[in-house]
């Protein structure tokens, strides 16, 4: 890793944002290749995603608002995606350096599967 | 959502899910869980509440990953992609939206291949061309 190449793949992020709503994925593979650790993989990837989706949180709430069924609705969900992460946590520690590649694999072909099915129906951006 | 008891069942059932996963790799939550929520909520909702978790998830978990965290790294990629924002825009506004996620698409699934491919060429797991 670079400082370089670290703006460039935050503007490839950026950009992505924009145009498919996808923040992690460039910056995901980025990291792969560039054989960082498991745990700064997912740190790093959790505190962007805390950066960018709290922005985005924002602004949202500041330019069109946002229901207050959907607070509601996070309000109710928000335990048990909080039960999921306390199972994850120690899954995650234990997890090996093979077992994350093939995780993080499975779900980036599962990503551009989803992008590429989304871009034959409704716009479904994020 | 919430008045219809097997729709609400499987959104409880994939936020624990996609937390889980969102813990474990640190990324996936807003891909599973954007699917599963349009399935009984309309795309803006689905998006609004994929933020709202996804944040909340992140503020909670990120105490425990400190020490990982390259916060360098995490400042370059943040500003790159403040930088990158408008860019987005600006081919947003010129280019055919459907044609930029195909490509998008058809690029990430190729990387996963690379990776995978990269993956088995030796013990030293990802080795690639990013000295």
């Amino acid at each position: 890793m670079r400082p370089g190449r670290d703006l460039a793949v935050g503007a490839i992020s950026g950009t992505a944002t924009v145009l498919v709503g996808m923040a992690g994925r460039p910056v995901l593979i980025y990291l792969l290749l560039a054989r960082a650790p498991a745990p700064t993989v997912r740190a790093t990837l959790l505190s962007f995603f805390g950066i960018v989706y709290a922005a985005a949180l924002l602004s949202r709430a500041v330019a069109v608002g946002i229901a207050a069924s959907t607070w509601i609705g996070a309000g109710v969900l928000i335990p048990f995606a909080a039960l999921g992460a306390i199972a994850g946590r120690p899954l995650g520690d234990r997890l090996g350096v093979r077992a994350f590649a093939m995780l993080a694999i499975v779900l980036l072909a599962a990503a551009g599967l989803y992008t590429l099915a989304a871009s034959t129906g409704p716009a479904t951006r994020q | 959502m919430w008045s219809r008891n097997s729709v609400s069942l499987t959104g409880l059932a994939a936020t624990a899910t996609g937390a889980l996963l969102y813990t474990l790799t640190g990324f996936g939550f807003a891909v599973l869980l954007t699917l599963a929520f349009l399935l009984f909520v309309d795309p803006p909702q689905a998006v609004q509440l994929v933020i709202i978790i996804s944040t909340a998830l992140s503020i909670t978990t990120l105490p425990g990953l400190w020490r990982a965290i390259a916060p360098a790294l995490l400042v370059r990629l943040t500003l790159g992609s403040i930088a990158g924002l408008p860019l987005g825009l600006i081919v947003l506004r010129d280019a055919d939206p459907a044609v930029v996620r195909r490509l998008i698409g058809a690029t990430i699934l190729a990387l996963a291949a690379v990776i995978c491919w990269v993956r088995r060429r030796g013990p030293d797991n990802l080795r690639l061309c990013l000295p």
